[in-house]
């Protein structure tokens, strides 16, 4: 399984606000030329009006630890935002979270790459 | 040996026919377009301004309260009209009248009444039975007298101090009939016959001795009885005499003076002075 992008948090915390810009890979953003390595030439996805979630769980388990609803911050440039409640990051491990979206229309697409967490129990 | 060989040449002809197909096809190539998501700029803010209330809830009632309520607004109008009529009268009368009936008719049942009923009942019924029995039956099979004598002496002591002693003393006396009955009867019967120097002699000795001894004894015991009853009745009674004792001393001077009585030598009556004094 792909990963795109590896965090690292700290068991406890409900920060740093986690940020996401969604984009078709496959869509030329406006005004520029489509190159499949380049994710700023990607056109963004227009989230507004739909719910997009975060869902956690333990590498290796296939039990949901954890359901986040991320915050729309910018629907028309697929930027989507989420903070981790209490309780999220309550035990250390290694997590991988899967990003979904469900469109206003009741459509559902799911980004395939997940994105890994490597969460380390904290002092105190 | 030579071998002769006579060669034939074979020759073989070949042809074919080269058939040359044009084949031509469509390709049809359809381009497949989706959106391909892909989360990027995946970024940590941790300086973020966004505030995320997830955890409070807010819950709005909304309670509708009709209140029906009767507004009794009377309102009353007065209107004074004022009629000017000017005439000329006549006639002035004025009267008044004025009839006052007062008519007061105070009314005042008093009417306490007081029932106080308190009904003692005292009942005191003692009922006192004191029975005392005293039954006593001796049977004597020897025919006791029995005697009683009870002796009472009561003597009174009436001093300042008063002590109060009854006593009574009561004395039995049994007095016993012992009769003894011995009937000794002793029989002695001896038969016995023995013939010495006998023509016969008889060898079947037939002895008849009969000795019998009774002796009947009665003896009866019976039980001395005794009563003795002791009262003892002892009044303290103290009386504090005050003993005050009084003495009355007198004394009596009597003093004699003589006066104008000389110690000269026969100048006064002999024996009235004393000498030289």
């Amino acid at each position: 399984m792909a990963y795109s992008q590896t965090i690292n948090l700290v068991t406890g915390d409900t920060l740093p606000e986690l940020t996401l810009t969604l984009r078709d890979s496959s869509t030329a953003a406006s005004g520029v030329t489509l190159d499949p390595n380049d994710s700023s030439t990607w056109a963004p996805i227009n989230v507004s009006g739909a719910t997009v979630r975060l869902r956690l769980r333990e590498l290796g388990s296939t039990t949901v630890k954890s359901t986040l609803t991320c915050s729309v911050t910018d629907g028309s440039a697929g930027k989507v935002a989420t903070d981790f409640p209490a309780g999220t990051l309550d035990t250390a491990g290694t997590f991988e979270g899967e990003i979904e979206i469900t469109f206003a229309s009741g459509g559902i697409q799911t980004v395939y790459d997940l994105i890994k967490f490597k969460v380390r129990g904290d002092f105190d | 040996m030579t071998q002769k060989t006579d060669p034939t040449y074979l020759k073989a002809a070949a042809s074919l026919v080269k058939i040359d197909a044009e084949s031509s096809c469509r390709f049809i190539q359809g381009e497949i377009g989706w959106q391909d998501v892909l989360a990027t700029e995946i970024a940590l803010d941790p300086d973020t301004l966004n505030r995320y209330f997830r955890d409070d809830t807010f819950s709005l009632t909304d309670q509708v309260s009709f209140e029906q309520q009767k507004v009794a607004l009377d309102s009353f109008g007065f209107t004074d009209n004022q009629t000017l009529a000017i005439q000329k009268s006549f006639s002035d009368a004025l009267s008044f009248s004025e009839t006052v009936d007062i008519f007061v008719v105070i009314q005042r049942g008093f009417s306490d009444s007081y029932a106080i009923s308190d009904v003692s009942v005292l009942n005191v019924n003692k009922q006192l039975a004191d029975s005392f029995g005293f039954s006593q039956v001796v049977a004597l099979a020897l025919s006791l007298e029995k005697s009683d004598n009870f002796a009472l002496a009561d003597s009174a002591a009436f001093t300042l101090s008063k002590a109060f002693a009854d006593s009574f003393s009561q004395s039995d006396v049994f007095n016993r009939a012992v009769t003894f009955s011995r009937a000794f009867s002793d029989s002695f019967t001896l038969d016995d016959a023995a013939t010495v120097d006998a023509f016969r002699k008889d060898t079947n000795s037939a002895k008849n001795n009969v000795f019998g001894l009774s002796d009947s004894q009665e003896f009866s015991f019976q039980k001395a009885l005794a009563n003795s009853f002791a009262f003892s009745d002892d009044q303290a009674v103290s009386v504090d005499k005050s003993l005050t004792n009084s003495f009355s001393l007198t004394e009596s001077f009597s003093f004699v003076v003589v006066s104008n009585n000389s110690a000269v030598l026969n100048t006064s009556a002999l024996n009235t002075f004393t000498l030289n004094s």
